[in-house]
C-alpha cells in the first residue's frame, strides 16, 4: 500500500494548473495506492483567487472521482474556493472512497486577506488501510486539530495543505514534527508558487518517509499502519516511548485549552 | 537572557555528581556573566525507582529545603545567578516522591518550582504528580517549565505558550533512539507554539536487573536550545557539556499567528482520553514493583531477558 502525494507549480491558468497536476496523478498513481493527497488551493493561479468557476470545478472533481475508482484508492481532492448562496466564499475539501463517493468533507471560510480560516469540526474517518484524519489549511499548523484527530483515534493524517509560513525551514520541519508528538502518520501536500514553498512530505514519527522540497511532481511512499499501531501501544520497558504522549494525558490539566484566552 | 545548559554525566555516588554540578556552576560562571543555568532532569543522578537502581533508596531522596537545595542556594548567592534546577527526587517524607523542578533566584531564595504533571513508568506508582501548569514571573518575563515527559504532552507547552511564557525549559533525558526525533519535536514545539526552548539533558547509562530481566537504558545528551526558526545550539550526545547562549524573546512569529486562528470552544475533545487507551498501566506498574504479577509491558518480545535501548 501506498501514499501518493501531488506536488505541482502554478501554471498561468487554473486550466492549465489542473491539467498538469491531473495528467500527472493519472500516470504515476498505481493501483498500489492506499490514499493520493492533493494540496490546499490545488487548482488556482494564487492564494487569494476568485471561486473556481464551476465546469472547471466538475470536471476536476469527475477526474479525481475517476482516478479513485480505477486505482481503488482514496483521494483527497485538495481544495478549492466554492460560492455560497448567502455569499462568501468557502474553501472545500474533499475525501472520496475508492468508489468515487465523498465520504468525508471539510470547508473553511476564505478569510479577507484570501487566506483560508480555521473550523470546528475534525473528521476522521475509518477505512480498509486504518483510521484516517482530513486536515484542510491552517488547522493543520495549530497544534489543537492535529491532537484532537489522534485522539479520535485517527492514524493518519490527510492534509491539504500549504507551506506558507514565514519560518519555512522550521515549518518543513514541524511536517515530521506534528508526526512525532501526536504518534502518527502525516500526508502532508502543498503547492508551489510565490508564496508556498512545497514541502510536500509523508512522514513518520521517526522520520521522514518521502519528501519533494521544492521539487514539482508526485511523491510516493509506503504506508503499514501497523507501525503506528505498534507505536502506540504501551511499552514499560524503556524500549519504546512514543505511545506516552497518548496514553499519560491528565485531561484535567487542559481546561484552558477551552477558553478563550487573550 | 544569558543561559548556561549544563549537560551532566549520571554518576555512581550522587555525591560526585553533586560536586560536579557545583563546579559546572563554577565554572560556566567565572567564565563569564550567566543568568540562569540549567540543569537536566534528576541532576544527581537516577532515581532509586529507575529499573534497577533500588539500592539508591533513601541516598537520592532529596528533602526541600534540606542540605542539597542549601547548597545551590549559596552558589547561587555567590554568583549571584539563577539556577534551574533540573529536577530532584523529593522526598515528601510520607513514603511518596515528587519529581520537582526548583527556580533559585540570584539571592538564593527559591522563586520557583514545577513539579513533573505526566509520571513516566513507575512514577505512576510512587509519585504525587502536580495539579497544575503555570508560568513563572521572572526578571526574564514570563517562563515556563515542562519536567521531561510533560514536553511529551504538546498540550503543555501549548498551555504555557498561551498563559505567556516566550521561554520554555524542558529539564529531561534524551533516551538514545529517540534522539533525532526528539531534537526535531523540541524544534517543533517551539516553531508552533512561537517560543524558545531550552532542553537540558544527561548523558549515561542504567543498568541492572528488575525481575530475571537485565535492564540498560542510554541517555544520549543532546541538550540543546531552539527558536521559532530552528536549533540555536546543540551539545553532541555522549559527552559533558555545557552550552551558553544569549537568548531573546522570539520575535513575533508564525506560530502567533496560528495561534490568533485559534477556536478554543471547538476544542473540548481535548479534554477526553486517548481513544485508544485500553490499559490501567499504574495497576500493571504497581503489580510489578511488588512482585504480585508480571511486567506485562509489550506483548510482542515481552519474555525478553534483555530490555532497555540496546539489544
Amino acid at each position: 500500500m501506498t501514499i501518493f502525494v501531488a506536488q505541482h507549480a502554478r501554471r498561468a491558468t487554473p486550466e492549465a494548473t489542473a491539467d498538469a497536476i491531473l495528467d500527472d496523478l493519472d500516470s504515476r498513481v498505481t493501483d498500489e495506492a492506499s490514499f493520493v493527497v492533493l494540496p490546499e488551493n490545488a487548482f488556482t493561479t494564487g492564494d487569494a483567487g476568485p471561486a473556481l468557476h464551476r465546469p472547471l470545478r466538475e470536471r476536476c472533481l469527475d477526474r479525481l472521482t475517476a482516478l479513485a475508482r480505477t486505482r481503488g484508492t482514496y483521494v483527497l481532492t485538495g481544495s478549492w474556493a466554492e460560492e455560497r448562496p448567502g455569499g462568501g466564499l468557502m474553501q472545500v475539501a474533499r475525501l472520496l472512497d475508492p468508489r468515487g463517493s465523498e465520504c468525508a468533507r471539510v470547508e473553511r471560510p476564505v478569510l479577507p486577506d484570501g487566506t483560508t480560516g480555521t473550523g470546528d469540526d475534525f473528521p476522521v474517518v475509518e477505512t480498509p488501510f486504518g483510521h484516517v484524519g482530513v486536515l484542510l489549511g491552517p488547522d493543520f499548523w495549530l497544534v489543537e486539530p492535529p491532537r484532537i484527530e489522534c485522539l479520535t483515534g485517527a492514524e493518519l493524517l490527510l492534509v491539504a495543505g500549504s507551506l506558507d509560513g514565514t519560518q519555512q525551514a522550521a515549518q518543513r520541519a514541524a511536517v515530521w514534527g506534528i508526526a512525532t508528538l501526536n504518534t502518527v502518520a502525516v500526508a502532508f501536500a502543498g503547492s508551489l508558487n510565490e508564496r508556498c514553498g512545497g514541502g510536500s512530505a509523508v512522514a513518520a514519527p521517526e522520520g521522514f518517509l518521502a519528501e519533494a522540497g521544492t521539487d514539482e511532481g508526485v511523491i510516493e511512499a509506503p504506508w503499514d499502519v501497523a507501525r503506528i499501531r505498534h507505536l502506540r501501544e504501551p511499552d514499560l520497558r524503556f524500549q519504546q516511548t512514543l505511545w506516552f504522549g497518548l496514553w499519560a494525558r491528565r485531561t484535567e490539566l487542559y481546561t484552558d485549552l477551552t477558553a478563550q484566552v487573550s | 537572557m544569558r543561559v548556561a545548559v549544563v549537560q551532566t554525566q549520571w554518576v555512581d555516588d550522587h555525591e560526585d555528581g553533586l560536586r560536579n554540578a557545583y563546579q559546572a556552576i563554577e565554572d560556566v560562571c567565572g567564565a563569564g556573566d550567566i543568568d540562569l543555568v540549567c540543569f537536566p532532569e534528576f541532576l544527581l543522578g537516577p532515581p532509586w525507582y529507575m529499573p534497577g537502581q533500588d539500592g539508591l533508596k533513601g541516598r537520592t531522596d532529596t528533602p526541600i529545603p534540606g542540605p542539597i537545595v542549601d547548597g545551590f542556594q549559596s552558589l547561587a548567592r555567590k554568583l549571584s545567578t539563577h539556577i534551574l534546577l533540573g529536577s530532584l527526587v523529593e522526598d515528601l517524607q510520607d513514603g511518596m516522591y515528587r519529581n520537582t523542578s526548583l527556580l533559585i533566584g540570584r539571592q538564593g531564595v527559591i522563586t520557583g518550582r514545577a513539579v513533573k504533571a505526566h509520571a513516566f513508568g513507575n512514577e505512576m506508582v510512587v509519585c504525587r504528580q502536580s495539579d497544575s501548569l503555570g508560568v513563572l514571573s521572572t526578571e526574564f518575563g514570563q517562563i515556563g517549565i515542562a519536567v521531561c515527559s510533560d514536553f511529551w504532552i504538546p498540550e503543555v507547552v501549548r498551555l504555557l505558550a498561551l498563559a505567556g511564557a516566550r521561554t520554555i525549559f524542558v529539564p529531561g533525558g534524551t533516551l538514545e533512539q529517540n534522539q533525532p526525533l526528539m531534537v526535531n519535536a523540541l524544534r517543533t514545539a517551539a516553531y508552533l507554539n512561537d517560543v524558545n526552548i531550552v532542553y537540558a539533558s544527561s548523558v549515561g547509562v542504567v543498568r541492572g536487573k528488575r525481575g530475571d530481566r537485565l535492564v540498560e537504558i542510554h541517555f544520549a545528551g543532546t541538550s540543546l536550545v531552539a527558536g521559532p526558526q530552528g536549533v540555536i545550539t546543540q551539545a553532541g550526545s555522549d559527552e559533558p557539556e555545557t552550552l551558553v547562549v544569549d537568548l531573546d524573546e522570539p520575535a513575533h512569529g508564525d506560530g502567533r499567528r496560528w495561534q490568533q486562528l485559534r477556536r478554543p470552544a471547538a476544542y473540548r475533545a481535548l479534554l477526553t482520553p486517548y481513544a485508544g487507551a485500553d490499559r490501567d498501566l499504574a495497576a500493571e506498574l504497581r503489580a510489578s514493583l511488588t512482585g504480585g504479577g508480571p511486567d506485562r509491558g509489550r506483548p510482542a518480545g515481552a519474555t525478553s531477558a534483555h530490555e532497555g535501548t540496546r539489544p
